[in-house]
């Protein structure tokens, strides 16, 4: 087929065009998508553009920042550090993220905006909820109810060594013996 | 008979008399047209006259659904039959020579023209014309030309011009389609194998070295890859190193994989038994002496030195017979020389239990104690079992270094020394 | 819904009034998704005069029912939003992103829907043609999908290394004149890192219009149908193969079925 090669110079369609016109493709001879694409064009006409020619580009595209991002940065800094997430694993939700909801909750109940954030955190204080104390920044009140609930657990920890040690005898014994069947392991998968 | 063959490259494919047949596309201006279009112009016209006279070698078009720009889709198709029946042509009237040319020559032999076999024209031209030509190719034949004449190929695209194949337009659709289905088998092993790991219990792996799992893997053990050569023969096909090497990599993950023994067929394909370079069978028997003592004897030549090797059982003694005189293993100045001799003993671990009586001639002294060692190892394998066979083998003592002397340049004092140079 | 739908029949019978007649449309609808294909190809073929029997595809605006196949929640689910880092965008590419979500671009899939019915529509119509269409990707991981699902379609594909002059010099490459696709469908711009694929230019060259799905890297502009989405993930590329072997199928069905009831398809 006859052709012009000048790639850059203009869009395909408006070159075989071209070629119709000054008669060098015969109109029974045009390929078979000039039906097509004269019927649906394409958006914009596939032209060669260069970034140094006249060409305009496009505004570079905003930053998307929320609102819940503003609370993260906030939760990082002054309250607790990141925790590594295991992807794997069902893990509960994070801690950040029950703070970001329940400050939400707080939201709809009408507080002032200058102490939700206090509010929020003697909420989940409250619910028996455990900050990670590395930061030198952290209010008080975590402190405080920090202390109690280590010594409280710390109690708690020491119970359930001595359990745990009767039962991974037993426990062994009982995984031995257990025949795994395909359909139980789908399931879980 | 070269004069045969001249004439046979004299007459062109005559196109020229067939496109001055054409209607004349003259009149239009060829400076607007590119020449390419010009030719499918006149494609288009011969195709009509083509389809008329003959037919198609294949019948997968229906025509009915074809109607539209017919003319523009089939113009791979019409190329391709012109130069067939082109091809066809020039065969008939090239056979017509050279069956002339075959009586003429069965003439001047003074033989029968009817029962003239190729044989006969090859030694009646030898004897004719004889040639020293170092390339066989280069001296004077005459042949059938449908022996030397390129193989016409099979289309490789319908009447519609669609080609048959779906990597046709990657260039090497058959080796491509080696590779596609290899992937396409690996991809489907490793489905099996996640299956069967869920059903087991257990989400790693197979380990390499899982006994119970052995059974699954393909043996290749005594074997190997088939080199390039063969596999472009086997499957007509032309590949480069760099393909080659990287498939082989990709059969070699293909038969790692803890299912492979599934594909055993297809692995099957690309494996030769492997042949080691000395088999037992070839290995000559054992001589005798005349006082029953068992001896081998061997001649081995490397570059211009000959070494005419007997080795005895004994218990290390060495005579050399040089032109110079007699000598023993002082024959040989440097230490690196003498352990040469010594070292195929070692690898058996056999000094000091064969006597050899060697006769040395030409050659300098590095190559001598070359040619020396490959005799011993040799002729070692005469004697000793399978297993230290294996060992020398191993050791590269049974391959010969067939490497030539390295010819001397003009303006040098060797093949690499140049002449020393003083400015003043 | 259901079970309105099995007592339907029974009630159309009795309507004639034109709101009426848009019921019925709509009840033809439910029918062929609830998998009852034999009525709606009784309604489709009813509605093309069969006096005349001549049928031109273009002059239908979705002549393969397109708008039904792509959804935006098929996409999102398949990560087609994700684009690169945001150093890497190509400038032409600022218009189909919605913004940077720290440093990552992510794609506007409200822009992607209609650019890729437009370019799913456009294969459609060349496969109805009896085009020769070729895939062409050199991203070594979606290579065994991608050339498996153009042997499924009966169409072509082109995976491996390009080398230059394929296209342009075909006929020395291939030893005769040979047909050239007539719609290259690019799965992955790049050959290399950072490296236009060389068949995009001859493409350009030779007259061949072309589909891509072009990242935030790409650059659309040479491109005749783009569709700005993500074209490194395994999952979206399923989706993006899904589709356009549905729609081949769909298309040569048609004319099969279009060709046995004796139409005459003409194009101007």
């Amino acid at each position: 087929m006859a052709q012009s090669r000048i790639n850059k110079a203009a869009s395909i369609y408006t070159r075989l065009n071209g070629l119709i016109k000054s008669n060098l493709i015969k109109w029974s001879d045009r390929p078979l998508w000039y039906d097509i694409y004269k019927a649906f064009p394409p958006q914009r006409d596939p032209i060669y553009r260069s970034v140094l020619g006249n060409d305009v580009v496009a505004p570079l595209p905003k930053k998307l920042y929320y609102k819940e991002d503003e609370l993260r940065a906030y939760f990082f800094k002054n309250i607790s550090p990141i925790e590594t997430i295991v992807l794997n694993s069902n893990m509960q939700q994070p801690n950040w993220e029950t703070f970001i909801s329940t400050y939400y909750e707080m939201e709809k109940m009408g507080l002032k905006k200058e102490s939700l954030i206090d509010a929020t955190i003697e909420t989940l204080l409250a619910k028996g909820f455990y900050f990670k104390n590395n930061l030198k920044k952290t209010n008080n009140l975590i402190e405080q109810t920090n202390d109690k609930n280590n010594a409280e657990s710390d109690s708690v920890k020491n119970e359930m060594k001595t359990l745990e040690g009767e039962i991974s005898k037993s426990n062994l014994i009982e995984t031995a013996n257990v025949n795994v069947s395909p359909d139980s392991n789908n399931q879980k998968l | 008979m070269n004069f045969l063959k001249l004439s046979h490259l004299l007459n062109p494919l005559k196109i020229n008399a067939l496109s001055s047949s054409l209607p004349a596309t003259k009149k239009i201006s060829t400076t607007v047209m590119s020449n390419f279009y010009l030719n499918s112009l006149k494609l288009n016209a011969k195709a009509s006259q083509l389809a008329s006279t003959t037919k198609l070698p294949f019948s997968d078009a229906d025509d009915k659904s074809n109607n539209e720009r017919a003319e523009n889709i089939s113009r791979a198709m019409s190329y391709y039959l012109e130069k067939m029946a082109e091809r066809e042509s020039l065969m008939k009237f090239k056979t017509e020579e050279f069956e002339i040319g075959k009586r003429h020559l069965a003439k001047m032999m003074g033989e029968n023209a009817e029962t003239f076999t190729q044989d006969d024209i090859n030694r009646s031209i030898e004897y004719l014309l004889p040639s020293g030509l170092f390339n066989k190719k280069a001296r004077p034949f005459l042949k059938h030309p449908e022996d030397y004449y390129p193989k016409s190929k099979l289309a490789a695209f319908g009447s519609d011009g669609r080609p048959l194949h779906h990597l046709f337009y990657t260039g090497n659709p058959d080796f491509y389609q080696i590779i596609y289905e290899l992937t396409q088998k690996y991809l489907n092993l490793n489905r099996l194998e996640d299956a069967m790991n869920l059903i087991k219990g257990r989400m790693k792996t197979i380990h390499k070295t899982d006994e119970a799992d052995l059974n699954t893997r393909i043996n290749l053990t005594g074997s190997v890859w088939i080199d390039r050569n063969k596999l472009n023969v086997k499957f007509n096909m032309k590949i480069d190193e760099l393909s080659y090497n990287k498939f082989i990599i990709m059969l070699q993950k293909l038969a790692e994989h803890s299912l492979s023994k599934r594909e055993e067929t297809f692995i099957g394909q690309f494996i030769v038994p492997f042949e080691p370079p000395i088999k037992l069978s070839d290995i000559p028997a054992l001589l005798k002496d005349e006082t029953g003592r068992p001896y081998q004897e061997l001649e081995v030549r490397q570059r211009t030195a000959i070494v005419k090797l007997k080795l005895y059982e004994g218990n290390g003694k060495i005579k050399i017979k040089a032109p110079e005189g007699n000598f023993n293993i002082n024959f040989f100045d440097s230490l690196t020389q003498r352990e040469q001799l010594l070292f195929p003993f070692k690898v058996v671990d056999k000094i000091n239990k064969f006597d050899i009586e060697m006769e040395v001639n030409n050659g300098g002294m590095s190559c001598l104690s070359k040619a020396a060692r490959y005799a011993i190892s040799k002729a070692l394998c005469c004697f000793v079992s399978a297993d230290s066979i294996e060992k020398l083998r191993l050791a590269g003592l049974l391959t010969s270094d067939s490497r030539p002397k390295e010819r001397k340049k003009p303006g040098q004092e060797g093949a690499r020394r140049r002449y020393t140079w003083k400015k003043r | 819904m259901l079970n309105l739908t099995k007592n339907l029949p029974i009630i159309i019978n009795k309507l004639t009034t034109p709101q009426s007649q848009k019921l019925l449309k709509f009840t033809s609808n439910i029918h062929s998704t609830a998998g009852n294909r034999q009525n709606d190809q009784n309604l489709k073929t009813s509605v093309v005069p069969q006096k005349s029997k001549i049928i031109n595809p273009l002059k239908h605006e979705d002549f393969f029912q397109i708008n039904e196949l792509v959804k935006l929640e098929d996409l999102f689910k398949a990560r087609c939003h994700y684009g690169h880092h945001h150093g890497l965008r190509c400038p032409w590419m600022n218009e189909f992103i919605f913004g940077t979500r720290i440093t990552t671009d992510i794609i506007d899939l409200d822009q992607t829907i209609p650019l890729m019915k437009r370019a799913l529509n456009f294969i459609a119509h060349i496969a109805f043609r009896k085009g020769v269409i070729l895939f062409i990707t050199r991203y070594a991981q979606h290579i065994p999908l991608i050339e498996q699902s153009a042997l499924e379609v009966g169409e072509y594909s082109h995976c491996k290394p390009w080398r230059n002059g394929t296209f342009t010099d075909s006929t020395r490459r291939f030893g005769s004149v040979i047909r050239l696709p007539d719609l290259c469908i690019f799965f992955h711009t790049h050959e290399k890192l950072n490296e236009a694929h060389g068949a995009l230019s001859e493409t350009a060259k030779m007259l061949i219009p072309t589909v891509a799905i072009c990242d935030s890297d790409s650059d659309p502009s040479q491109i005749t149908y783009p569709i700005p989405a993500n074209d490194d993930s395994l999952v979206s590329q399923q989706l993006y193969t899904r589709l356009i072997k549905e729609v081949i199928i769909k298309a040569k069905k048609k004319r099969q079925e279009l060709e046995e009831q004796g139409y005459v398809i003409q194009y101007e």
